[in-house]
């Protein structure tokens, strides 16, 4: 591990609450309106932590610690996850596996925490989760089986050591599958709506409404990590040189997780939720986008 | 014919020597080591009681240079002291007379293991040395190392953040209430979800195969009286395989249920006729 490996998730706990920021900005402009300051959440944040709190009866122990263990889950990620062209802190062969069962535990923990307040609002939202992660978790190793492939190695940090140009339809087929997997991990237009609030639609949103206070604060802190977790999965495919120094390539890398924020935010203002017996078809897209991308490496 | 290869565990003493014989008859030795090999003839972690004056045997000395020719000149140039046995060298066994001082009539060598070593490890043909091989090992074992330290990071950021959840709610207040359901406040166990409902979406995506099966009674009526609704998903695996085959396998032992009579002298009849046959089988064989 060197030091330099550590900035990454520094960056990431800090800078991360710019990403919902960012694509909050981009579809006020969009949509004509004023919209939220760009450091919202971060007023949002220092809010929370300082509020007292409200449990349900049925709540027990898990509701408590489900935000905390997602949040530590991706926490860890970051750990072992390179941004661009920046290695990860720790990196070893298969580690790309582990990085799946880390989303999977951070999705078992919210799951969890969910179910345990008994409201079956919020099990409908925990059910749709797992559902839709049914279809996200093979393309997701999928994708990484063919990136895996192309460049030879098992590491996440030598998967996207350098931008493998050669690649290009490969490339664009597994880009377009991972943006598809950013949109519905993270609970986006057109998956899931993270503004609407009438529970029956929700999903994300629904999981999280019994939640208040530090909690909260857990909660929307971890989804702004997630955004940056799965989005540094696809600024590995962006194009940008090593330069050698750590900085400059952290630099390119959130420059392209800021794009990817845009485009975030350009898609959600230009399109609707798609209707929740649709996700999974476009789930399977996403997988069918990384087969296709794992048969062109071979080809 | 396609290219051989042979793979010599160990690059010490004996690894060479396999290494020699094996480079005759294969296109490739690799040679696996542990330790770095030094460039040097210097002592190595791996090797015990590497450090004191060593002489060869007569055999070992002639085994070695039939193997590596030019072994003897190779250990002159190297500085290895060449003796001339029982004349320059002297055999004392604990409790006995001293072996007499007698020219044997053949020369062998004085000179440090590692020396030797190194001047056996010169002279072995088309040999690959993956030294240091102790990085791979680590390298292997280094993934539970990582795994182990990477869950102990989740664990104490875990308790971390239960720790700071406490401190910022220490001075906050703590209240209780019911869980938030539309402004319904009185939850029942009947309205959360059941394991059942949890998966029915995915049950009623996989209907092809799980063929879930549901009842309902529609409400009928300005006020309806009973209204209800059962769904279960039947076992696939005992539906479709299993109770089919134990049907089967028991229809098919039920033929030979006549045997079973219920009366004892029938039983006695048996074991006396299986006795009989017995004995018949063991006379004839």
């Amino acid at each position: 591990m060197n030091a330099a490996a550590i900035l990454h998730p520094l960056a990431a706990l800090l800078l991360a609450p710019l990403l919902p920021g960012v694509i909050n900005r981009v579809k006020a402009r969009m949509a004509g309106r004023e919209g939220p300051p760009l450091l919202q959440l971060y007023y949002d944040l220092w809010k929370l932590l300082r509020k007292g709190a409200v449990y349900s009866r049925t709540t027990t122990w898990v509701f408590r610690a489900g935000p905390r263990l997602n949040f530590v889950c991706l926490l860890v990620a970051l750990l072992i996850l390179p941004l661009g062209r920046v290695p990860a802190a720790v990196s070893f062969a298969g580690d790309l596996v582990l990085l799946a069962y880390l989303l999977g535990l951070a999705r078992f923990a919210t799951v969890a925490a969910a179910l345990d307040t008994g409201s079956s609002f919020e099990g409908m939202g925990a059910s749709r989760e797992v559902q839709f992660a049914l279809f996200t978790e093979p393309a997701l190793l999928i994708g990484m089986a063919a990136l895996a492939h192309a460049s030879g190695d098992l590491s996440l940090t030598g998967i996207y050591a350098d931008w493998p140009a050669a690649l290009m339809p490969a490339m664009a087929l597994l880009g377009s599958g991972f943006f598809i997997l950013f949109l519905a991990e993270n609970c986006r237009i057109p998956v899931d709506d993270p503004a609407t609030h009438l529970e029956l639609t929700m999903i994300h949103e629904v999981m999280v409404l019994d939640h208040g206070n530090v909690d909260y604060a857990f909660i929307l802190w971890g989804s702004a990590l997630k955004l940056w977790v799965v989005g540094a999965l696809l600024v590995g495919l962006f194009p940008a040189a090593a330069t050698g120094c750590p900085l400059l390539d952290l630099a390119v890398g959130f420059l392209w997780l800021v794009v990817l924020a845009i485009l975030t935010g350009l898609v959600e203002s230009v399109m609707a939720r798609v209707r929740l017996l649709r996700v999974p078809q476009l789930l399977v897209g996403a997988g069918v986008l990384s087969t296709l991308g794992l048969l062109l490496t071979f080809w | 014919m396609s290219a051989t290869r042979a793979v010599v565990v160990g690059a010490g003493i004996g690894g060479l020597a396999a290494a020699a014989a094996l480079a005759r008859h294969v296109d490739d030795v690799v040679l696996l080591e542990r330790d770095r090999l030094p460039e040097a003839p210097v002592a190595r972690p791996g090797v015990p009681q590497g450090r004191h004056v060593h002489g060869l045997l007569g055999g070992g000395f002639d085994a070695f240079a039939q193997l590596l020719p030019g072994l003897a000149e190779a250990l002159d140039d190297a500085g290895a002291v060449r003796f001339r046995v029982g004349l320059e060298s002297r055999l004392e066994l604990p409790g006995q007379a001293p072996f007499p001082l007698r020219d044997a009539g053949w020369d062998n060598f004085s000179m440090s293991r590692p020396l030797f070593e190194h001047v056996v490890r010169g002279l072995v043909p088309v040999v690959t040395q993956l030294a240091g091989t102790d990085a791979a090992l680590l390298a292997a074992t280094r993934v539970p190392a990582v795994l182990s330290g990477l869950f102990l990071v989740l664990i104490a950021g875990a308790l971390a953040m239960a720790w700071v959840r406490r401190r910022l709610l220490a001075a906050r207040s703590v209240r209780e209430t019911v869980t938030w359901d539309c402004g319904y406040a009185a939850p029942a166990p009947s309205m959360q979800y059941t394991g059942a409902s949890f998966v029915q979406p995915l049950t009623h995506g996989a209907q092809a195969i799980l063929q879930a099966q549901s009842r309902q009674q529609d409400p009928v009526g300005i006020f309806p009286a009973a209204v209800s609704r059962t769904a279960e998903v039947p076992d696939v695996a005992r539906r479709v395989f299993f109770d089919p085959l134990f049907r089967w396998v028991g229809a098919g032992l039920g033929w030979f249920r006549w045997v079973q009579e219920g009366r004892v002298h029938f039983y006695v009849l048996y074991i006396v006729v299986a006795l009989l046959a017995l004995l018949g089988w063991a006379l004839w064989s």
